[in-house]
């Protein structure tokens, strides 16, 4: 059994359809990456995904688990057990940069201040933001933003980790980091799930690759070397691998979309 | 027309200092309690729909235009046809309160609605419950968003509660209405008190300043 398991999901805005029996599968370390044209879909599914969005139908197994997301009361086991990055990050703008990191890990989950902050000292370390600590999210370049809401959200200890576009930000030495910290993330036992328009990072980082396109899913696939194996997907990556936000060049690879070694 | 003789009012000053204190305290108890009142106004406004959020935007409506001391009147007048007695100064501070709490409320209302949106979700997907989110998140992003309105705020409500004075309390107006009744230099003990709050509003300003510094500094 995966130890992830979302089936059915639909969606619906009004009469429009955002998403239809739309299903995963995902196991534990795995990175899954969602790919698509803009309005296919990629980000309401990671929103249903930590019950931001309701849902029609739909049911998400998480380690044997089985919980029916269209039920009220489903998004609070949703977020017990998933952390999200948002493409916006919604750091706290009032809060430095520490206390947005140990505000929930001490008010929710009610562990020391001395051990929140100790915790986040670490993560910032290990994401090159040590000396970030007291200061304010706005004195913050857009990489520092996104790797500070990175670790916002580690903080929270999640086994199922959601970004929305983890690397849109970053310069490609970061985006190179940030790569290599989500793959120790995978390899401890976190499962991610990614929304990303950068090809490179997908087919290098990804254990699996959903396309979707209007609401669907038109192709599951592997990454990590495998993503040419689907025609589909290899297609998308192709005619996206020149997209200024893809984070990969269209000539270093026969396919067009650049694997980064990390 | 006789000369100004400050001599009468100068040697009265102590005196008229005093009041100062007064002022300070009416208007620093009406805006501390309206401040306590607009955020439970506006967090009905932002929190629920249909009658309770209209009976919030009603009362500012109302009360941002009705003349304050017509509120202040009517506080000190209804309350005692109502059975309860209170003293000038508590119907002053009472009527400066409900009037605080309507226009505070919009200040904060507006700061409400400049609150990134994605913070609500931040927010409970952190774990985070509504009073939570409020109490740690929002409205410390409001205080501190909308601080130079509400610090200008207090300062008018420094200059309104001159209107404590026609209660007979002795703020700062009551007691140059005092000197003045028995010196009969009015224009004099006027100029001098007109100074001092000049003074007040200027060290206020100062004041609020190295606050809102303290608060970009406290992070």
């Amino acid at each position: 059994m995966p130890y992830i398991d979302v089936r059915d999901v639909c969606v619906r805005h009004g009469k429009t359809e955002t998403l239809r029996d739309v299903g995963f599968t995902a196991e534990r370390g795995e990175i899954v990456s969602f790919i698509g044209p803009s309005g296919s879909g990629k980000t309401t599914l990671l929103r249903t995904l930590i019950g931001l969005q309701s849902v029609e139908c739909g049911r998400m197994t998480v380690d044997g688990r089985m919980v029916n997301m269209s039920e009220p009361g489903s998004a609070k086991v949703l977020r017990a057990q998933a952390a999200i990055v948002f493409q916006q990050f919604g750091l706290f703008g009032h809060m430095s940069v520490l206390r947005n990191l140990t505000l929930a890990p001490t008010v929710v989950a009610k562990r020391t201040h001395r051990e929140a902050e100790h915790e986040a000292h670490e993560l910032l370390e290990k994401l090159g933001l040590a000396d970030k600590a007291n200061v304010l999210p706005d004195d913050l370049s857009g990489g520092q933003k996104q790797r500070v809401a990175i670790a916002r959200a580690l903080m929270l200890r999640p086994a199922l980790l959601l970004l929305d576009e983890p690397t849109s930000a970053l310069d490609p030495r970061k985006v190179q980091e940030v790569s290599s910290l989500l793959r120790d993330l995978a390899r401890d036992g976190m499962t991610i799930i990614q929304v990303s328009h950068a090809m490179g990072v997908v087919a290098s980082l990804s254990d699996r690759i959903v396309l979707l396109e209007a609401g669907h899913v038109r192709a599951l696939g592997h990454g990590r070397g495998q993503a040419s194996q689907t025609p589909d997907i290899a297609a998308f990556m192709n005619t996206h691998s020149d997209d200024p936000e893809s984070g990969a060049s269209a000539g270093g690879s026969p396919q067009g979309f650049r694997e980064p070694q990390f | 027309m006789n000369r100004l003789d400050f001599h009468p009012v100068l040697v009265r000053l102590p005196y008229l200092l005093g009041g100062v204190w007064i002022t300070i305290l009416i208007a620093a108890l009406a805006f501390g309690l309206g401040l306590s009142l607009a955020v439970l106004l506006v967090v009905v406004r932002f929190e629920n729909r249909g009658v309770w959020r209209r009976m919030s935007r009603g009362y500012s409506t109302a009360l941002t235009n009705t003349p304050q001391l017509s509120q202040i009147f009517a506080v000190f007048y209804c309350l005692p046809l109502m059975g309860v007695m209170v003293s000038p100064f508590l119907s002053v501070v009472i009527g400066m309160t409900l009037n605080a709490a309507a226009y505070l409320a919009d200040i904060l209302g507006a700061g409400m609605s400049r609150v990134p949106s994605v913070y609500h979700e931040v927010a409970l997907t952190l774990g985070l419950n509504r009073r939570q989110t409020y109490l740690r998140v929002i409205l410390p992003h409001v205080g501190r968003t909308m601080f130079p309105a509400l610090a200008n705020h207090f300062q008018i409500m420094i200059l309104g509660s001159a209107m404590a004075s026609i209660f007979g309390v002795e703020d700062l107006t009551g007691r140059a209405y005092d000197i003045g009744s028995t010196t009969f230099r009015i224009l004099e003990v006027m100029l001098v008190t007109g100074a001092l709050y000049a003074v007040l509003s200027f060290a206020l300003a100062g004041i609020f300043m190295l606050c809102r510094r303290g608060l970009e500094r406290m992070v």
